[in-house]
């Protein structure tokens, strides 16, 4: 008689063996080695699943969350100082680059090209700064010049919805 | 013949929809910044969490560490969480690799750990049986907990999942990265590796009714 492996018991344990089933339980009402083993998994399954030898500390879960507060709170103001100095950067290193693609005889711009129109707008803003160093008071400077800030409040903006205000809308604990 | 009461019981698919429908409205809230809902959802994966960590971890203290980092890490990537994936899954896999780096980190990670190999049962028993581990007068469960805390750490995780959390061999699939049937044959060598090192440590009578 050929004993059941041990892979049989288990599968026959786990409600797998359907197709086995009536040969495996034929096979241990007949061999008492093999109903050993079976028992002996039994109880080791029985063992498997008891919970009580987890005794965790209780207030970890409290421990975790007042972690969590604190460190939420120190988050607006972090995140805030983030945007400023990642608008600031990144204004900067746009207007330096239309500055050099103005500098350096890049054609000026053609409307349907982003990139141009960027450069065009950034190349109005610098020559507007730099008009400015020498009081030439005219209405076409002044326009160049709100057109200049009118981007840099445009990236703020844009950058402050990215990085401040929708981490704030995922905000989970206050 | 009966079959064994410790078996787990799978979740049913009408208990499983409604445990999704509850994640979904705990990750939302959370989202939206319901100050109770992450505390909701702590305590409801807490004892996941704990197992995970306790099993993989032996150092006390170092576990209540990896346990805080585990929710700390929920938190953070909460906003990354696919609403149509499992909760529990994803949390136990952030736990499981919280803890592999943990172990990595302090250098307890061995070759083994992470490839049980296709050796038989018995290689595995001379490589990893440690006899001053026994336990004294203990009942079954002591001495069992005891024996899986120094098998390899994905025996471990998956006796933990499997018999403990009632995880199907899929969903411990996705928690330490394996293809299913990898799962169910490590799970089988994992309940042989126990049994074998049981009766070869505590004879025979251990395991009896």
């Amino acid at each position: 008689m050929n004993h059941l492996s041990d892979e049989d018991i288990q599968a026959y344990l786990e409600g797998e063996a359907v197709a086995k089933k009536a040969r495996v339980e034929n096979h241990l009402r007949e061999c008492p080695a093999c109903r050993r083993v079976f028992e002996e998994y039994r109880n080791l399954y029985d063992a498997l699943a008891d919970e009580e030898c987890f005794a965790p500390a209780m207030d970890l879960a409290e421990q975790t969350l007042r972690k969590l507060r604190i460190a939420e709170k120190d988050k607006p103001l972090r995140e805030y100082l983030d945007t400023v100095v990642g608008a600031l950067g990144i204004t900067i290193a746009l207007a330096v680059a239309a500055w050099a693609y103005v500098g350096l005889g890049g054609p000026r711009p053609d409307f349907g090209d982003v990139f141009n129109a960027f450069a065009y707008y950034f190349s109005l803003a610098i020559e507007a700064l730099a008009s400015l160093k020498t009081p030439v008071a005219s209405l076409r400077v002044e326009m160049r010049f709100a057109v200049m800030a009118g981007f840099v409040i445009y990236i703020i903006l844009s950058l402050d919805y990215l990085f401040l205000a929708f981490p704030i809308r995922q905000k989970a604990i206050r | 013949m009966q079959h064994c009461r410790g078996l787990p019981v799978r979740y049913s698919v009408g208990t499983g929809s409604e445990r999704l429908a509850k994640d979904r409205d705990l990750v939302e809230g959370a989202l939206r910044g319901d100050q109770g809902a992450f505390e909701r959802l702590l305590n409801r994966y807490k004892r996941l969490v704990v197992h995970i960590v306790h099993r993989m971890i032996a150092n006390e203290s170092d576990a209540e560490d990896a346990y805080q980092e585990v929710f700390m890490k929920v938190y953070e990537a909460l906003p990354r969480f696919r609403l149509e994936a499992k909760l529990s899954t994803w949390i136990g896999k952030i736990a499981y690799n919280t803890c592999i780096n943990h172990l990595n980190k302090k250098r307890e990670l061995l070759f083994d750990d992470l490839l049980p190999d296709d050796r038989p049962v018995d290689s595995l028993l001379k490589n990893h049986s440690r006899p001053d581990n026994q336990v004294e007068g203990a009942d079954l469960a002591k001495r069992v907990e005891a024996e899986i805390k120094i098998m390899p750490v994905q025996f471990r995780t998956i006796l933990t999942l499997y018999h403990l959390e009632s995880m199907s061999y899929r969903e411990i699939g996705e928690v330490i990265n394996l293809p299913e049937g990898t799962v169910k044959s490590y799970l089988f060598r994992a309940r042989k590796l126990l049994k074998h090192r049981l009766l070869a440590k505590y004879g025979e009578e251990e395991l009896r009714p």
